[in-house]
């Protein structure tokens, strides 16, 4: 099957208007401030939570972050947001 | 940063929970699936956390916490409706409040100082007695005195003769009286005497009062009595002569005579400028002078300096201009010279002439005359000049 023809219709859509796709499908948006925030929305749930690690769900795969004095500052159920000193960031089993 | 989500969790009341179990992840994602709203969630310990979670919400968890086999304990209530079950058990501190509220709300109602800007001393102390006898003392009703305003005004003006004005202000609880003080001519000076300001003949006397001693065509020195300020008039009763002190006034002109001079060398030193020059240019800003660039080499042995500024745009800024400064030290050859006699007398004439436009002198009655003395040419000029020579002096003791 062509790369065209796998492409959902929103995509296309979004593609066509020049639109972020995040607007339009749920697709995770990772935005991180320096080193001290991390905001992830449309996540998909906490995996493992500590003050060290923290992995999250997302559809695409788990994100990983690790640092120091990690916090949730918030916690929504399509948003979470991270605070603490803030040193790897990786991107686990995406497909 | 406090955001709005905190300040509504304040106004509906939150709290402070330790959440103990295996599958702490589990339970974070069924609180948020559940659409509650948790924040700061913080790990103290392998299987610990602490989070913060709206009252209303904390009621809904506790068949999710069973079914992660959790334990929870609420750590410590905050906001508003907790802080307001709080104060409801005190009774003393809300009488007291109120009654605080109460006294501070009488007190802000009235007058409780008055400040007297502009008399002091014995004066002061009449003025606070008549104000206090119209009303205006410490107690008085703040209504009261906007509405007895303009009336105290007017009735204080009346019984304080030592104020030219007087106006009444409310500040807070502090009632402010501005009085400018009656400010009194000084009393007049009672005899006095024309004497003269400057050597000269009299052409011209006019006595308005007093008794002239002079007459024109009279030749007088500086501090000569001109015109008496002492009237002696006969009493008619007893014909004795009895003095009365009177302020003498009057017009008397005179021709005066100056001399004037000007002295100039006939030999004088005179740099002859060199090819040699260092210019150096600076920025004043303030106080602080930075170096901009130099032009040559700085000259040794003689020399003379000049300095060119100019002020940038000055605006509003009236203490720090910025200024451009232009140093020129240029080499000189100093060499002797003997002036001509014309040069002579043309800087002599304009040192004169100066001098002349000082004493506001013509030159036309006057006479030059000229003479050396050694190196030097002396110029005099004696000026005649039509002018009043009346000076006023405190009154001197004479006869009859």
């Amino acid at each position: 099957m062509s790369e065209r023809k796998r492409m959902p219709i929103m995509h296309k859509l979004a593609n066509m208007l020049d639109i972020p796709l995040d607007m339009v499908i749920d697709w995770p948006r990772v935005t991180l401030s320096g080193n001290r925030n991390l905001t992830v929305i449309n996540h998909r749930g906490v995996i493992e939570y500590d003050q060290e690690l923290i992995r999250i769900n997302t559809r695409f795969g788990e994100l990983k972050i690790s640092g120091t004095g990690l916090t949730l500052l918030s916690a929504l159920k399509d948003e979470v947001i991270v605070e603490g000193k803030i040193q790897h960031v990786e991107l686990v089993d995406w497909r | 940063m406090v955001n709005l989500a905190q300040v509504v969790s304040f106004l509906t009341g939150y709290v402070e929970v330790l959440v103990r179990g295996a599958q702490l992840e589990k339970l974070l994602n069924l609180l948020t699936n559940s659409g509650l709203y948790l924040w700061d969630v913080k790990h103290l310990a392998n299987g610990v956390i602490q989070l913060k979670i709206r009252s209303h919400g904390f009621l809904q968890i506790r068949r999710l916490i069973r079914h992660t086999h959790s334990t929870v304990r609420i750590y410590r209530k905050r906001g508003w409706p907790f802080i307001r079950r709080k104060l409801g058990r005190r009774k003393m501190f809300w009488i007291g409040a109120v009654a605080f509220m109460a006294l501070l709300f009488y007190l802000s109602s009235r007058v409780l100082f008055i400040k007297v800007d502009g008399f002091a001393g014995g004066e002061r102390k009449l003025l606070l007695t008549n104000l206090s006898e119209l009303g205006l003392k410490p107690g008085m009703t703040r209504r009261d005195l906007y509405a007895k305003k303009n009336l105290i005004e007017r009735e204080i003006m009346i019984h304080t003769p030592g104020a030219v004005w007087l106006g009444i202000t409310v500040q807070g609880v502090v009632a402010e009286v501005k009085v400018v003080k009656r400010k009194t001519a000084p009393a007049p000076l009672l005899g006095c005497d024309i004497i003269a300001g400057h050597d000269g003949v009299i052409s011209k006397l006019v006595v308005v009062r007093g008794v002239p001693v002079v007459k024109e065509g009279d030749t007088v020195a500086r501090g000569d009595l001109l015109i008496s300020g002492a009237e002696w008039l006969k009493d008619p009763e007893t014909d004795n002569l009895v003095k009365y002190d009177v302020n003498a006034s009057g017009i008397v002109e005179a021709k005066t005579w100056y001399d004037l001079e000007a002295i100039e060398p006939k030999i004088v030193w005179r740099p002859v400028v060199k090819t040699d020059r260092h210019i150096g240019y600076k920025l004043r800003w303030g106080r602080k002078l930075w170096s901009i660039g130099v032009i040559g080499q700085k000259p040794f042995g003689n020399y003379y300096w000049v300095r060119w500024h100019r002020h940038l745009y000055q605006g509003r800024n009236l203490f720090d201009s910025v200024e451009i400064i232009k140093d020129t030290w240029q080499a000189v050859n100093w060499s002797r010279m003997v002036r001509s006699r014309r040069e002579i007398e043309d800087a002599a004439r304009a040192e004169i002439d100066s001098k002349l436009k000082v004493l506001n002198i013509s030159r036309n009655s006057s006479s030059l005359t000229w003479s050396e003395e050694g190196n030097f040419v002396k110029l005099t000029l004696t000026c005649e000049k039509q002018e009043d020579i009346a000076m006023i002096s405190p009154r001197m003791e004479r006869g009859p």
